[in-house]
């Protein structure tokens, strides 16, 4: 079942701008901002962040391969049959909805922890390169909390998409939000509380400075944890319940 | 006229156009911060082209087989329509609508729907706020500039409409139909 889900996400071309677009979205963005970076740090800039807040760019990557894994299975699969949709063939491959809803996280999550781990890596390498080792030290806590958020992320993509049966609502949804202005950071001013909404929450994972108050990492961890799953709970009901 | 007509109706009765109208209207209406006022344009620009894509082009095409003139009526029919929606921010219609257009020709040029809402909000709303953050003498270049700055970026916008629709015009001519 996995294997099945694995081959389907990756034969879609979509995916694919998805994985090239996130693994190489946050290095290129290193070396595109190295000499202002380098100007930053000789005035002193706050640096324990450096290597490690590029990484948020990628995340869209991920975030379309969860939201392609599900919205390519609603979508129409040609001119000629109308109506048709892949999801029909699948489920009556996988007639337990339960299975599928699991073999699909199940190949999400290992394709956006392969993409996560070589992006962090690759991230923080190149920040080592360019700027001296000195300023981003290895952290292997660090480089796991990053690759959980990013799969956690994906997870969220894949259940909202799941409930919306539609990746153009997820889509907006999250690219809006990673967007430079974003709408959960917004929310921050409102109340403190929208710290702890899971985009936001999750960040605390990885990063360490910042002007906001901070969340231990384990905490961070958990509470992201807990609300990515709770959604999937929600679209695994909505998914098991409903007509396909 | 009447291919014009005819994208009219297509635009006024699709459920997820009007749904997107809706929701358009609604965000168009929020103060701040003004880049999400163009995220119902750049997905209502994007449906309205690539709802052809999902069984519905070759019967377009049966009836205009003229392929800039289909275009053509498109880019008209959108104009009547969406005008009216960006008329609710006096100040930035223009922009909201050149914009429109913009993503209309980027769901003619790349025909899926998911595809194109992502590389034009990608564009739009990251993008190009990155580019303008880290390199300012960029943003002349940058066709959303002119939401914040209408002063400065409004000849990329058009530029930006143009380039894309034209490619539409040239790819839609040329390629087979679906």
């Amino acid at each position: 079942m996995v294997i099945v889900e694995l081959r389907k996400l990756l034969g879609l071309p979509t995916a694919w701008a998805g994985l090239i677009l996130g693994t190489l979205a946050a290095p290129a963005l290193v070396l595109v901002n190295a000499p202002a970076m380098r100007r930053a740090i000789a005035e002193g800039r706050d640096v324990t962040d450096l290597g490690y807040q590029n990484l948020g760019i990628g995340l869209l990557g991920a975030m379309i391969l969860g939201v392609v894994i599900v919205s390519s299975e609603y979508t129409r699969t040609g001119d000629d049959v109308p109506g048709a949709r892949q999801l029909t063939a699948t489920l009556m491959a996988q007639p337990r909805r339960m299975r599928l809803f699991a073999a699909k996280g199940a190949a999400l999550v290992l394709v956006t922890a392969a993409q996560g781990a070589l992006t962090a890596v690759l991230t923080v390498a190149l920040t080592r390169a360019v700027h001296g080792t000195s300023v981003a030290p290895w952290s292997a806590g660090r480089i796991t909390g990053a690759v959980l958020y990013w799969v956690l992320l994906a997870l969220m993509a894949y259940a909202i998409t799941l409930a919306a049966r539609n990746g153009v609502v997820t889509l907006t949804l999250l690219i809006v939000n990673a967007s430079v202005v974003s709408v959960s950071y917004l929310l921050t001013k409102v109340t403190g509380l929208a710290a702890y909404l899971p985009d936001l929450v999750g960040a605390h994972m990885f990063l360490r400075g910042g002007p906001d108050e901070r969340i231990p990492p384990v905490t961070a961890g958990l509470i992201m944890t807990a609300w990515v799953a709770a959604m999937l709970a929600g679209a695994a009901v909505l998914f098991h319940r409903r007509d396909a | 006229m009447s291919a014009v007509h005819a994208e009219i109706r297509k635009l006024l009765t699709l459920p997820s156009l009007l749904v997107t109208a809706a929701l358009t209207a609604a965000a168009a209406l929020l103060p701040e911060p003004a880049p999400y006022r163009q995220v119902g344009f750049l997905i209502f620009g994007v449906l309205s082209a690539t709802h052809e894509f999902q069984g519905q082009f070759r019967t377009s095409l049966l009836a205009v087989p003229d392929r800039p003139r289909l275009v053509a009526a498109k880019v008209a029919a959108l104009v009547a329509v969406a005008g009216p929606l960006t008329l609710l921010t006096p100040a930035t219609s223009a922009y909201l609508l050149a914009t429109t257009l913009t993503a209309a020709g980027a769901g003619l040029l790349l025909r899926r729907t998911l595809p194109s809402v992502a590389v034009t909000l990608t564009a739009y709303l990251i993008v190009g706020p990155l580019l303008r953050a880290r390199f300012p003498a960029s943003a002349p270049w940058l066709p959303d500039t002119a939401l914040l700055q209408p002063s400065r970026g409004a000849a990329a916008t058009v530029v930006c409409t143009m380039a894309v629709l034209a490619a539409a015009v040239a790819v839609l001519a040329r390629r087979d139909a679906a």
